[in-house]
């Protein structure tokens, strides 16, 4: 017999409510804290997928060549993650979706959904490239400043790629910086401050805090173009924007009455 | 086997229009204008990423056979949700509701599954967001 899911275990998804947390940061031998584990979004989190969630009436401040790079994403481009090209950063960082953090002693690593990865060395002493060749996430490089792990990237690629899930753009003068923590032992959290000159008349930052998963919930495989149905049938952009800077229908039409169910026994 | 009613709407925090998480825009791909119920026999079934689908075969009011795609979670998604892909069989009669994809392929993504006039799913189907 169909048995009714408890509401406790709807939380077990992809999103976790918020939580407090007394237990300080685990740390590593070298003593810096530990990013590593498996870290969910919560629902305080609002608007999900939209780079603007700290800016005030969630407006970016777009160049006139930004405004027609949005206007372009939204009309004449289909999401390219739905069509299995990496997210790259800062896209990644604003997602839904969990990701998994490996520290080791001179590399981090950021798992993804989608079985996409991204590998930071992390050296003080490394410096970027003089010409980067462009790519979804960066030349990314880390090194510690304190307890913040900072990864500072350039080197971007600037077509087919969308800043986020509203496809907000970004251009090949992107430059990332993200100050990575942990304040407790439950939470990740990244301060991020995003600088496009050309897109951008000035840098703005964008800052979340993430929750650990529970014991034994990790990344698994996801093949992103094993059967891609929808690649054949998407339109351009990612539909509407709703004023609260998520997206999709304000209302959508109701579904056909629910069928009629037997109480059970 | 038993099986299990999943109902994660609210755990993704919508009721309606698609969930913040997944591979594509809920309306880059489908009309929230345009529910629809659609009764036949489980003709198909992929356990796929990005997307599980279920093919259902309806038949019209002449006895023609229409084949629908109707698109759920991903695996890992309907697995943690504690839905299996054995909890449904070829040759079940399912009714799915749902919301039709805009460009009028027999596609749509799923918000309630009944198995024999049994609910067995209902949510967002976490396929869009």
């Amino acid at each position: 017999m169909p048995a009714l899911l408890p509401p406790a275990t709807y939380g077990q998804g992809l999103t976790a409510p918020d939580v407090k947390s007394s237990k300080p940061a685990p740390r590593t031998a070298d003593g810096h804290p530990d990013l590593s584990g498996y870290w969910k979004g919560t629902r305080e989190t609002k608007p999900v997928g939209n780079l603007a969630k700290d800016l005030p009436g969630l407006k970016l401040p777009l160049t006139p060549a930004g405004e027609a790079a949005l206007k372009h994403n939204l009309t004449a481009t289909i999401d390219p993650e739905s069509l299995c090209i990496l997210g790259g950063i800062p896209r990644h960082n604003a997602s839904g979706l969990p990701f998994e953090v490996l520290q080791g002693a001179n590399k981090v690593v950021f798992l993804y959904w989608y079985s996409y990865f991204r590998l930071i060395p992390v050296d003080a002493k490394r410096k970027h490239s003089e010409d980067p060749d462009p790519s979804f996430f960066g030349e990314e490089l880390g090194h510690w400043d304190g307890d913040a792990l900072v990864v500072d990237s350039i080197g971007f690629k600037d077509t087919q790629v969308w800043a986020d899930e509203n496809a907000d753009p970004h251009s090949d003068q992107l430059h990332v910086v993200e100050r990575w923590t942990r304040p407790d032992y439950d939470h990740i959290r990244v301060e991020t401050l995003i600088d496009d000159p050309k897109f951008y008349t000035k840098p703005f930052n964008y800052t979340r805090t993430w929750v650990l998963g529970k014991p034994g919930e990790e990344i698994h495989e996801y093949s992103c173009s094993e059967n891609n149905v929808d690649r054949d049938h998407l339109g351009f952009g990612p539909g509407p924007i709703r004023p609260d800077g998520t997206r999709g229908f304000g209302d959508l039409k109701p579904l056909p009455p629910p069928l009629p169910q037997t109480t059970k026994k | 086997m038993k099986r299990q009613l999943i109902i994660f709407a609210v755990s993704l925090g919508l009721a309606g229009a698609g969930a913040a998480l997944a591979h594509h825009s809920f309306a880059a791909e489908f009309d929230g204008n345009k529910p629809i119920r659609l009764e036949g026999t489980l003709s198909k079934l992929e356990w796929t990423n990005p997307h599980s689908y279920f093919y259902v075969d309806v038949k019209d009011d002449k006895g023609t056979v229409v084949t629908w795609g109707c698109e759920g979670a991903n695996p890992g998604v309907l697995s943690r949700q504690g839905f299996r892909k054995g909890d449904v069989k070829l040759g079940d009669n399912l009714v799915v509701d749902g919301y039709a994809a805009k460009d009028g392929a027999h596609l749509m993504n799923v918000r309630r599954i009944y198995l024999n006039g049994k609910l067995i799913f209902e949510g967002t189907g976490e396929g869009a967001q």
